[in-house]
Parts: C-alpha cells; structure tokens; sequence
C-alpha cells in the first residue's frame, strides 16, 4: 500500500507522544505465530465438548428427538433437551433493559426460527458429541413460515436502532417537494446479511460451586457478566470472562447470546469444564444479523440543485418475538442540507433469529440507499456528484440544527477526489472503457458515522520504579486495543510505551464498557487519560508540596509530565523524575483511576460526527454484467488519530465490508422452511483479496475540542458508509444501468 | 456405523481392497472435496481408501512420449512444473483455479475428475488437451478418454474395484496450445458457472488444422464440442469463425438454472468464454502474449 499524503504525526500531536505513533500490534506476533490464545483455545482439565442442535424448521415446536440414540453412542455423556435443561434464574424472555434480547436457551419446546438450538450433546470428544446430535432426529409440528417484507402486515416500531425515535421530520418534505423544479424518487433494496467473523461464537465454561469461569469472544464483559448473573442467579462478580482476543466480532458479540448460555448450562449440568463452538452454518440464526430493508428516497431540488426536501423511508423486519429495527432512514440525518426532511420507519415480524448490531447497524444499508439516491438527483440536475454534494453540504447538522464540533468533510472531498482523479470524470454513463474493451465507471458517496461515546473505566498506577501500570477491561476485536490504548497510556502516565505495563481483556478489570458503536477508543481512552491524569495530578502534589524538589511551590503554574519526570510549566528546565519524587516521599506507589463517558453539555450544543468521502472504480465485462472493483480511495476525517497504521486498517476493512455490500454479500432465504440456503463460506460470498485490488485510505487532519479530552472520533464502521453507494454508482457510470437492488450481481445488471 | 480407513502402498494391495470391500468405499486423493462431504454427511462411506502411498500416483514424469501425471498429484506441484505449463497451460491454469492456494496443495486431478462435478474445473482442459486416464482394477489396466470418465453429477464409468493411477498426455505437436477460462461472479475462489476450455494446433500458415474445445456446467457432464472444433479447423480464427464457435458453444448447453446462474445466462456465458479461450490458444500457440480479444 503505498503512503498517503498524512502526515505521521499531526501538528497537534505533542513531541515525544505515543499517541498519532504508527505503532504495530503489540499482540502481531503472538497472532502470527499461534501463541495467541482464542476462547476456543482453551483446554482446561477435565472438559467435555458440547454441540448444538438446532432446528430446521423456523416455526413450530418439537414433538421429539431420539435422546435414547444420542445417549446410546459411545462417549456422550449428557442429553439436554427442554425437558430436561435447567430451569433458569430469570425468564430469558424478560427484558428489563433495552440491551436485553430474548434467548433460545432450552426453556420450552418452541421454534421461533432456522437454526434455533433445540437440543445440547456433551461428550468426550468433539465427534462423539457431533454424532450425538446427529443422532437425535428431531420430529417438528410445523406452522406456516413468515418470510419476506412483504409476508406479514407492518407496524411502525416505537423506537429504531438502540433506543432512537422511528421517524422525525423538520421542515415540510410535501411543501419542499412541491416546491422542487426537479425531483427524484426511487426504492432501493439491501439484503438480509449474516455474521461472518472468522471466529465463530465460542464457549468453554467451567463452574467452581457458584462461581463461574469462561473463555468467550465478548465485545462487552461487563453486560455480558450482568446477563449471565441474572439467567443463573449469582452475582456478576462470581462471574470471570478472559476474551483477550476476538477473531472478530462485527457487533454480533457485543451481548452474550444464547448458545454461550447454552454452554455454561451444559457446564452445570455436567459438572465438568464444557467448550461449545458454532458451526459456521450455526451463526445464520441465534446470534444476530442484519434485516432486509427497502427504503424509498424521495428528493427536490431548486433550479440550482439545491434541496428543497429530503425523504428518506425505511421499511426492515424483525423477529416474531423480539424488536430490534435496522435504522436504515436514519442515515438521512446528517449529511445533506435540506430545509425540509422527513425520516421513517416500518416494520415486519418474520420467522427469522432477532436482527442486531451488525458493523454500522442503520448507516450501512442507509448510506447505500441515500448515496444511490443522490448520485440519481445530481444526474437529474445534470450536475456532477461531487459537484451537487458540495452544493447540499451541510454547514449545521441538518436534523437538529446544531453546529458541528469539527467536519473536515470538505478536505476530504478535496483530497479523496485529487488522489482518484475525480477531475477527468465524464458525466455521461458509458464514456470509458480500458484497452481490453471493458467498460469502466467511476462514482462516489459521502460517508459519516455519530462519535458515539459509552461508559468505560481505567486505573493506572505510578510505581516506584518510574515505570506505569494502566488495567482497563477492553476489548481487542482485531481493530487494535491492545496498542492503541498502550499508546493512549503511556501518554496519559507521561512515560515511553516501553516502561507503561498495560493490563486487558479479562472480566476482573475496571469496566471498559462495551466495544461497539465505533465508541471504544474514545471511550476507553478518555478513561485511561483521566486515570493518568489523577496519577500524575497527586504526583505532582506531593512534588510541589515538598521543598527539596525542584517543582516546590509550582502551584498555580502547574507541571508538565513528559518521559517520567514532571517539569515546571514555566520553567521546562526545572524538573524531577517520577521515581525521585516517589523515593522521596517514601510512597510505593500511586494509583489513579479515570471514566470516560460523553459531556452531556458538549452533546447538546454540538452535533459530533466522523465523516469522508469514498472514490470508487469498477470495470464491467460487457458480455457478462461482471463487476470488477479495481480501485478505493477514501478519504476520512475523525479527529485525532491515535495509531495511523492500525486507523487505515479499520477503513481499509470497513471499504472492503463496503465492496462486500455493493456486490457479493446476500442471504438466501427458502420462502417455504424459512432456512438460510447459504450458510457457509462458499455459498456467502465475502470478497476475497482478490476482490480488492487496490484500496487506500487517505487520513484527513482534523482536531476536535468537543469530542472528548483526546479528541478521538470512531472510526471502526465509517469505511462501509459511502463505499457501497459509490460502487453502485460506479456500477450506473459504467453501464447505464442503475440497479436499485444491493447486491449488485451481474443478473440484476442484465435483466434491467 | 464405523468407518474404516487403509492406505494400501501397492496397486494390487488396492485393488483386492476395493474389490473384496463391503458397504460404501469412498476413494481419498487430496481430499478437499470427500472430506467436506464427510463433514457435512452427504455421504457416509464404510471405507476410505487413501491412494497417495502407491508408488507412482504422486508426481509428473515427462518422457518421450509426453507427460504422465500421478493421479494424486496436487495442484500445486502441477503448477511449478514448467515443462507442462508450456505444453499444456490450459491444464495448468484450470488446475490451479481449483480452491485456494491451501486447496491447491491437496486438490488432484483425479478427485476433480472422479467427484464427477459438472464444474470441475479441470476436466474441460483436460479434455481438450487429449488426456487419457490410466484406470486400474480387477481385469488390469485400461486407458480411458477423459471424457468417457464422467456419466453423471456424481457418477463415473468406473467399474467396482477401479480407480485411476495417472493421466497421459501426448507431446504436443508443434505450434499447439490451448486454455481454460471460466466464470464466476467473485474473483476467486468460486465455483464455475462455467468452465470452457479450448486446445489448437496451428500450421506454418497460422491456420488452424487441429482443435478440441469442450464446455463445463453446462450440462450433465463436460462436454466434448465438436461442432465448435470444426467451426474453427481451417480458419484462422476470424470473426466469422468465432461467431460459428459461439454458435456451437451454444447449441450444445443443457444446463440447469441455480443460484449461480439462470439456463439463459449460462447459455450466453459459454459461447463468449469459448470465444475467448479459442483466442488465447491461437494466440499461445502463435507464441504470443495471451490477449483479450473476444
């Protein structure tokens, strides 16, 4: 990949600072070699393997299973089906919280969907349990199977997303749309679309009395510790989670779902450590995934391509017994001005797992839709893209009104589009082709993503040797925690990376919150300064308190920590190291601790987003309809970049997600059983590297003063938005074909 | 239900084994397909005979005579074997479109052909390129036509008691190549929605006097084009020529519609990629870079 024009280190990025350093994976070699240890990895003494059945009708109950023939093959030890599964502590159907999702966990004999796990074997080994549930044949009473937008009446949800409003509507969209001397409306579609982390759901759980110990991918320690506390009765602190590593989690192990439950309940009844691992097809049911949506975009403009209303309608579906709605209109909210938008929602109950979070739940399949939509306008204004976007750029967010707390936006159009060569764009579709007659298209989309911040805690500690100790509950999903808060650490402690110990990963630790919503790093690094800052603050008082250091009676000026030693800050050259101030003082240690969470008063008056814009060229074999991706330029703008290497990674990975959207990743769904057809890899098609070609990613200074101390904005789901639609548009510049139908494959190309 | 496995180190040894087997006896080269199958439990066999220790069934000879390549021999060894990509790159290529590269150091020849896909990648170029299949078993040795390998999805003309030792290949006459192309929707890693491979031999002229063309997923089984050769043989490979190939690709298709693509689809698919492969061998044979011309 070659360098972009960002520098390393930022003009506001202090000398001698970690944080902005391209730092590799502090845990690269371990994962490189193998020595990483994954949940399924662990073995401890004494474990048996547990394997799911599961269902393979969407809707009904189960009349019977062969338990006997289960029982009877050599080496399974234990059969738990409704009958016999441990009744839990609390209905897993309650919810108390709008962060608890209704379980499958063996309670009664009911189908609610595909894949459902109706029955666990445990056994010796890994085959004898597999052939174990082989041998069950389940027996259903089947009831006619809801699938599709269209199967069941729909309903307008009370709330969209984690808790949002399901429609809002400033201005008025009929008035605007009246209004308008051109106008655009069109319905697009975005398929159901399963996890697929390289990691499957795993488990190994081992009870000691009421104490509980487990190796699970999580994403959210704590919430899952408080879930698992309230379905098996005892406190969440009996509860000990070690998720060092995650092969990835995507937001489908954000909440501890029901085949881990399933796992440690097969613990307890056997009363030995138990591993429960899906199988891949296993993942296309209880663990979440991304609903089908078709949303209707309607727009106006003035003579001059501006907009005078902007309508953004989604309609998704949830499960029968369980509300979780894509906010798929929502990502109207931010981006275009408008005097009059309206967002909605409707929704269906079909015979499918619940829907969750999946990597950029709401903007991914929003943002395809409304860059597809107003690529569509500009043509109808006989407006280049960019040209119409910087037309409609949003000085205030356009729902709420409030100023921005930072968007570099316009340097991103500007740099993403000089990197591509945006500039030699024919308007006109089918203009270009390459030397082998195929044709080539170029398009682009917008991309923005809310910087979120949840709760999260971190506690350092300043030793007597001079070296830090930071301990924070985190999450690595592959996106890069471990380095990037070590970074964040060793600043917050004033020291080098190479004397900061940095703690993770385990249930034990101060509570990290939970790793989604693109909010991780704001959230935990904004703990991590504040505990280093509390550190250093009663550091320095002891300094400034005692007459022999050279920082006595600083006061009022205050100290500067930088490379283990405190400075005067009007006077550099008056300063002491940590590990003098300590012996001094005869303290051992100092201990600090710091949370980070979202400034209620910064959230008011500002409107905090990350945004880009994405580049996008595809070749079309003409005879065929076959797309080609063949180059990505984003370019993005999120505040301080903590780690730049491991920052272009996340956008490299998000653009691919994106590539994935516009053009392979779908479920099949059979209309008659309610099953996923293509519940494996080779059916589900993700993009290979050979599917991406060439993709960069360009880093766009921006500071934020709002945000948060550090400035940080997320950037783990932003590379999605913007990439799909600029595919789909790149697609209608090469062809002339639009097709409004994510995704993109080379029937729906022919046939339109 | 138990499964028993051998790994017989001699021809007979195998034989006597296949032939005095009860039950299913499912044959192991590479594995990349029979053991997904064993997983998922598409087929639950009683034996599983690995044939990679019998002498012979792993590696290429090339002699006077051409090539001889073991059954069991992975992709990737066909691949670094240079002699054989210049003589036969079409193989080559649709050898090493199999799976993925952890894939290709297991995939054989032989478990291509006999896992009796209609997409088989391999089994079109190898049609073309004249490949003969040493098939052994109770009455000996018989040499057999590729094509003649194949019945069915899933089925072979192999006897009880038979498996293959290896593939003959004939020296290539002089200004003679051929190719492999196939279609599918991602990059790679994919199953062909279909497969068409071309082999030429040219005179001094440029004209074409010898040409095999064959076509996958396009029907039962892989096809042997003989129209599509003979639309080709005497020309050289003009628009008018290729437009006869097309048409014969065409004529010839029985496919079926699935997810990976419609019978009009496939249909269109297998005229075009036969008229590109057609010109790629013309072109290798000529000695020239590979093109794109269509």
């Amino acid at each position: 990949m070659p360098d972009t024009n960002s520098p390393q280190a930022p003009a506001h990025i202090r000398m001698g600072s970690s944080i902005g350093q391209p730092a590799t994976r502090r845990e690269g070699v371990q994962k490189a070699t193998g020595a990483a240890r994954f949940a399924a990895d662990n073995h401890p003494p004494g474990m048996v393997h547990a394997v799911m059945a599961v269902s393979s009708i969407s809707r009904g109950r189960v009349v019977s299973l062969d338990v006997a023939a289960a029982k009877a093959h050599p080496g399974v030890i234990e059969v738990i089906t409704s009958e016999n599964a441990p009744k839990l502590a609390q209905d897993p159907d309650a919810k108390d919280n709008p962060f608890m999702f209704r379980l499958d966990v063996l309670q009664n004999d009911r189908v609610r969907y595909a894949n459902q796990p109706i029955a666990v074997v445990v056994a010796d080994t890994l085959e004898a349990a597999t052939e174990g549930a082989a041998l069950l044949r389940p027996k259903y009473e089947t009831e006619a199977t809801r699938m599709g937008l269209d199967s069941a009446d729909s309903f307008v949800p009370p709330a969209v997303g984690a808790g949002g409003p399901a429609g809002e509507s400033p201005g008025d969209v009929e008035a605007g749309m009246a209004a308008a001397s051109v106008r655009m409306e069109a319905t697009y579609d975005t398929p159901a679309q399963y996890h697929n982390a390289m990691e499957p759901h795993a488990i190994v759980a081992a009870w000691d009395g009421d104490t509980l110990s487990i190796d699970t991918p999580s994403q959210g320690m704590a919430m899952a510790q408080g879930r698992i506390a309230g379905l098996f009765g005892i406190p969440p602190g009996n509860i000990h989670i070690r998720s060092p590593f995650l092969g990835g989690g995507f937001g489908s192990k954000g909440l501890v779902k029901g085949p881990q439950m399933l796992g440690i309940m097969a613990a307890r009844l056997v009363g030995r450590p138990v591993k429960l691992v899906l199988r891949r097809e296993q993942m296309y049911g209880p663990v979440g995934h991304r609903a089908a949506t078709r949303q209707t975009l309607r727009m106006g403009t003035d003579g001059n391509g501006a907009l005078t209303a902007l309508s953004h309608h989604a309609k998704t579906a949830t499960s029968t017994f369980d509300d979780f709605i894509e906010p798929a209109a929502n990502a109207s909210h931010a981006l275009y001005a408008s005097p009059a938008i309206a967002t909605s929602h409707e929704a269906v109950r079909i015979d499918t797992g619940t829907p969750l979070f999946m990597r950029a739940p709401g903007e991914a399949p929003g943002s395809a839709a409304l860059e597809s939509a107003i690529d569509e306008m500009a043509l109808a204004c006989g407006m280049d893209p960019l040209a119409f976007r910087l037309k409609n750029y949003a000085e205030t967010e356009p729902m709420s009104g409030k100023p921005f707390s930072s968007k570099a936006l316009r340097q991103c159009y500007q740099q993403g589009a000089e990197r591509f060569g945006w500039a030699g764009r024919p308007q006109a579709a089918r203009q270009m082709r390459d030397d082998a007659g195929t044709l080539v298209g170029w398009g682009m989309g917008t991309a923005v993503f809310p910087a979120l911040m949840f709760q999260g805690h971190a506690r350092a500690v300043l030793r007597r040797d001079g070296t830090g100790l930071v301990e924070t509950g985190a999450h690595d999903m592959g996106q890069g925690a471990w380095t990037a808060f070590a970074q964040i650490a060793a600043d917050a402690l004033g020291l080098d990376a190479e004397r900061t110990e940095f703690h993770s990963g385990t249930s034990d630790l101060p509570d990290a919150g939970i790793a989604g919503g693109s909010a991780h790093t704001a959230t935990v690094g904004a703990a991590i300064d504040g505990a280093g800052a509390d550190v250093i603050a009663k550091l320095a008082e002891l300094a400034m308190a005692d007459q022999r250091s050279p920082l006595f009676g600083a006061g009022n000026a205050g100290v500067i920590a930088r490379g283990g030693r405190l400075h005067r800050r009007d006077d550099e050259g008056r300063s002491e190291s940590y590990a003098d101030i300590l012996a001094r003082a005869g303290v051992a240690e100092i201990e600090g601790s710091g949370t980070g969470a979202a400034d209620p008063a910064a959230q008011s008056a500002y409107a905090m987003h990350a945004h880009g814009a994405v580049f996008a060229e595809v070749k079309v074999d003409p005879d065929f309809g076959q797309v080609r991706v063949t180059r990505l330029v984003g370019a993005f703008a999120a505040g301080t970049i903590v780690n730049p290497r491991l920052v272009r990674s996340q956008y490299y990975g998000g653009m691919i997600w994106g590539v994935s959207f516009a053009l392979h990743e779908h479920a099949v769904m059979d209309r008659r059983t309610g099953r996923p057809m293509n519940p494996n890899l080779a059916d589900y098609h993700v993009p290979v590297n050979a599917d991406v070609p060439s993709i960069e990613a360009i880093l766009v200074e921006e500071r934020d003063v709002h945000v948060n101390a550090l400035g940080i904005k997320g950037v783990g789901e932003i590379g999605i938005t913007g990439t799909a639609g600029a595919i789909a548009n790149a697609v209608w510049h090469a062809t002339g074909v639009r097709v409004r139908r994510f995704p993109i494959t080379l029937d729906r190309l022919l046939d339109a | 239900m138990s499964l028993s496995y051998a790994s017989p180190t001699t021809v007979n040894e195998a034989v006597a084994l296949l032939t005095g087997a009860t039950g299913l006896t499912k044959i192991l080269s590479g594995g990349t397909d029979l053991l997904v199958q064993l997983r998922s439990g598409r087929v639950k066999p009683d034996i599983i005979m690995d044939t990679k220790k019998i002498p012979g069934i792993l590696g290429i000879i090339e002699t006077e005579a051409g090539f001889v390549i073991g059954a069991a021999t992975p992709g990737a060894v066909i691949g670094e074997h240079a002699g054989l990509a210049a003589a036969y790159p079409g193989i080559v290529e649709a050898a090493n479109l199999i799976g993925s590269t952890q894939v290709q150091g297991r995939a054989s020849l032989a478990g291509n052909l006999c896992n009796a896909s209609p997409a088989a990648d391999s089994v079109p170029a190898m049609i073309t390129a004249g490949a003969i299949a040493i098939v052994v078993g109770p009455n000996g040795q018989r040499a057999v036509p590729v094509e003649q390998i194949v019945i069915g999805p899933g089925r072979t003309s192999l006897a009880r008691g038979e498996f293959i030792l290896e593939f003959k290949l004939p020296k290539p006459a002089a200004r003679s190549s051929g190719a492999y192309l196939r279609f599918i929707p991602r990059t790679e890693m994919d199953i062909a929605v279909v497969g068409a491979a071309v082999n030429v031999t040219l005179d001094a002229a440029g004209v074409i006097t010898h040409a095999r063309v064959s076509l996958g997923a396009v029907a039962p089984t892989q096809l042997l084009v003989v129209d599509g050769a003979n639309a080709i043989i005497g020309s050289k490979l003009d628009d008018a020529a290729l437009a006869k190939l097309d048409a014969a690709a065409r004529a010839v298709c029985n496919p079926i519609d699935d997810k990976r693509g419609t019978i009009d689809f496939r249909i269109k698919v297998a005229g075009v990629l036969a008229r590109r492969a057609a010109a790629i061998a013309v072109q290798r044979a000529l000695g020239q870079a590979a093109g794109t011309k269509h």
